[in-house]
């Protein structure tokens, strides 16, 4: 097991991919956290925004991508509000789940999964140890993205404030957490659909709150049924991704059970899928 | 007799209603180079596959190394596959890529991937990405992976697709090689009996997901040689016969049939003989069947 998460990572670190998203999400990010003041005073912002406001009554769902980074009184940020800005907007998630679909599916569609797959003794060790790998990137993303976007504050002349220490080490845990489920969903859904784009998909998707549609729909049916508070997304990973904030510390006991459930479920429905399936 | 390190009892491959593999029986011992002959979508590949450990047959069963049923994955690791194309990852260098495999088998240290690079005839490529290789260089370094962590059983699916001439005795030469000198016992599938035939030592045909015959090196070289092929009513009389006509080179092969290995051109003389002897000849002729002629003729629709 600990050799083919060894092989994992090697392969992982190997990867063109590996790196043209880590480099292109370090730099971008440097870019628009560095002119966050440049970008929040543009004209085209201002009219975005203002469109947006007035969508806010508009029954029709708003999908995509939406990054607020909020500024303290005086002028800096905090470090908090770095993290979860681009956490709870999904940026992160975006790019964990484009890697772990390019990623999971490697082995497969090269067919290098036959040099290596019917030697191993049991099967679902092929999905812990690329369950494995997948934590590794998500640590070294957040690390990456954390960096990168201090780095754009300092740039953009501003200073970061650190928040407590417990909060920090809570609010990271968590979002960290949180995102490496994410990716074990993602990384069965591969597994199972043994398809790139429709994982892509999917992944991109749930990324832009495209499912947004469906829970809400769910969420009518459930109440017709007498779940009042029927609220769907609230059981989902990304769901709790978006949630889990600054002031979340009352939602976390849920939100462990909710990422628990999700990495159980996603890990047991992969290892059966690969064990079960051929290979090739 | 030599160790039974492979056996398949009743082996079945169903993809829908259609049977890949449809109940094989064959059995390969330890140190055999078996080759497994049959026409395209003969079932070879499914067969391979199955005792690759890549797919679960759909009922029917198997033993390697004496271990069957969940006992298997204790031996599943002594078993290495090269299965249709060589699974390589085309951004990643030969070294890299035997690398990979090196990890996930706990082996260590770059002398070990040069050497198998150099088995292979890569040692002056293992720098260039797998992306950049002819079908020839890939299939060599299928093979380089299929041999990383010494294999007890190599199961190679038509590993000299692709290759030039020269490559095609390279790959033949090492693939004797690694037999003899490690014991590597080996399972090649192939269309081509031409080339299976200088370095397989025993033999099945399979056609429509059947093994339709298992034969040794020695017993295909008896069917394919040129010979005379006489039918008596008494080969025991026609054995006197023979002797007396000074013919040593000769094998009563069943019941009836009699193969003569020399005086090929003497037909009419030892007919007439035999004849003379009291011997009923029903059928004497030369025999010139092919290895080609003999393959076409037990995979026939």
């Amino acid at each position: 097991m600990l050799n083919m998460i060894r092989m994992e990572l090697y392969r992982m670190v190997r990867m063109k991919s590996f790196w043209v998203i880590l480099i292109i999400v370090g730099v971008i990010n440097v870019i628009t956290v560095s002119l966050n003041d440049v970008i929040k005073n543009s004209p085209e912002l201002q009219q975005a925004v203002e469109a947006a406001e007035s969508e806010k009554d508009n029954p029709m769902a708003n999908i995509g991508m939406s990054i607020t980074m909020e500024r303290n009184e005086d002028g800096s940020y905090g470090f908090l509000e770095i993290i979860c800005s681009a956490a709870q907007g999904m940026l992160c998630a975006l790019f964990i789940g484009i890697f772990t679909v390019i990623f999971a599916t490697a082995d497969f569609n090269s067919g290098y999964i036959k040099n290596y797959g019917g030697a191993v003794k049991h099967r679902w060790q092929v999905v812990f140890a690329k369950g494995t790998a997948v934590l590794a990137y998500t640590v070294m993303f957040f690390v990456l993205f954390i960096a990168s976007s201090c780095l754009g504050v300092f740039i953009g002349g501003h200073k970061v404030v650190m928040d407590p220490a417990g909060k920090i080490f809570e609010v990271l845990c968590i979002q960290g957490l949180l995102h490496v489920v994410f990716g074990w969903v993602i990384m069965s859904l591969c597994l199972i659909v043994r398809n790139n784009l429709i994982s892509m998909i999917v992944a991109c998707c749930i990324s832009m709150h495209v499912f947004t549609a469906l829970y809400t729909l769910a969420d009518k049916g459930l109440k017709k049924l007498g779940w009042k508070s029927a609220e769907i997304s609230n059981y989902t990973v990304s769901g709790r991704i978006m949630r889990y904030g600054l002031d979340s510390s009352k939602i976390l006991c849920s939100t462990l059970v909710v990422a628990a459930a999700f990495a159980v479920v996603s890990l047991a429905l992969g290892s059966l899928c690969v064990t079960k399936k051929d290979l090739v | 007799m030599s160790e039974i390190i492979l056996q398949t009892h009743d082996l079945r491959k169903v993809y829908g209603s259609q049977a890949a593999v449809d109940g094989i029986d064959l059995k390969v011992e330890r140190g055999a180079i078996y080759g497994l002959i049959g026409k395209n979508g003969a079932g070879k590949t499914t067969t391979l596959k199955m005792i690759g450990g890549l797919s679960a047959p759909t009922s029917g069963s198997f033993t390697l190394f004496g271990k069957s049923g969940a006992e298997l994955a204790e031996v599943r690791g002594r078993v290495s596959c090269l299965i249709e194309d060589p699974g390589l990852f085309g951004n990643m260098t030969a070294y890299e890529n035997l690398k990979a495999k090196c990890l996930c088998y706990g082996i260590k240290g770059d002398d070990y991937i040069g050497k198998l690079l150099e088995l292979v005839g890569l040692a002056d490529v293992g720098k260039k990405k797998a992306k950049h290789f002819s079908l020839g260089m890939r299939q060599r370094l299928g093979i380089a992976l299929a041999m990383v962590g010494e294999p007890d059983l190599l199961v190679l699916d038509e590993p000299i697709n692709g290759l030039d001439p020269e490559g095609i005795v390279e790959i033949r030469d090492m693939l004797t090689k690694v037999s003899k000198e490690k014991g590597i016992t080996i399972l090649i599938s192939s269309h081509i009996l031409e080339e299976l035939s200088k370095v397989a030592t025993h033999y099945g045909i399979m056609s429509k997901g059947r093994l339709v015959e298992q034969l040794t090196a020695e017993e295909l070289s008896e069917k394919c040689s040129l010979r005379i092929e006489a039918v008596v009513d008494r080969p025991e009389l026609a054995s006197t016969v023979l002797d007396g006509l000074g013919i040593t080179n000769y094998k009563v092969t069943d019941k009836e049939t009699i193969n003569i290995m020399e005086h090929l051109d003497e037909v009419a003389h030892i007919n007439r003989e035999l004849n003379a002897a009291g011997v009923l000849v029903s059928k004497i002729a030369v025999n010139n069947e092919s290895l080609e002629s003999f393959f076409l003729s037990r995979t026939a629709d």
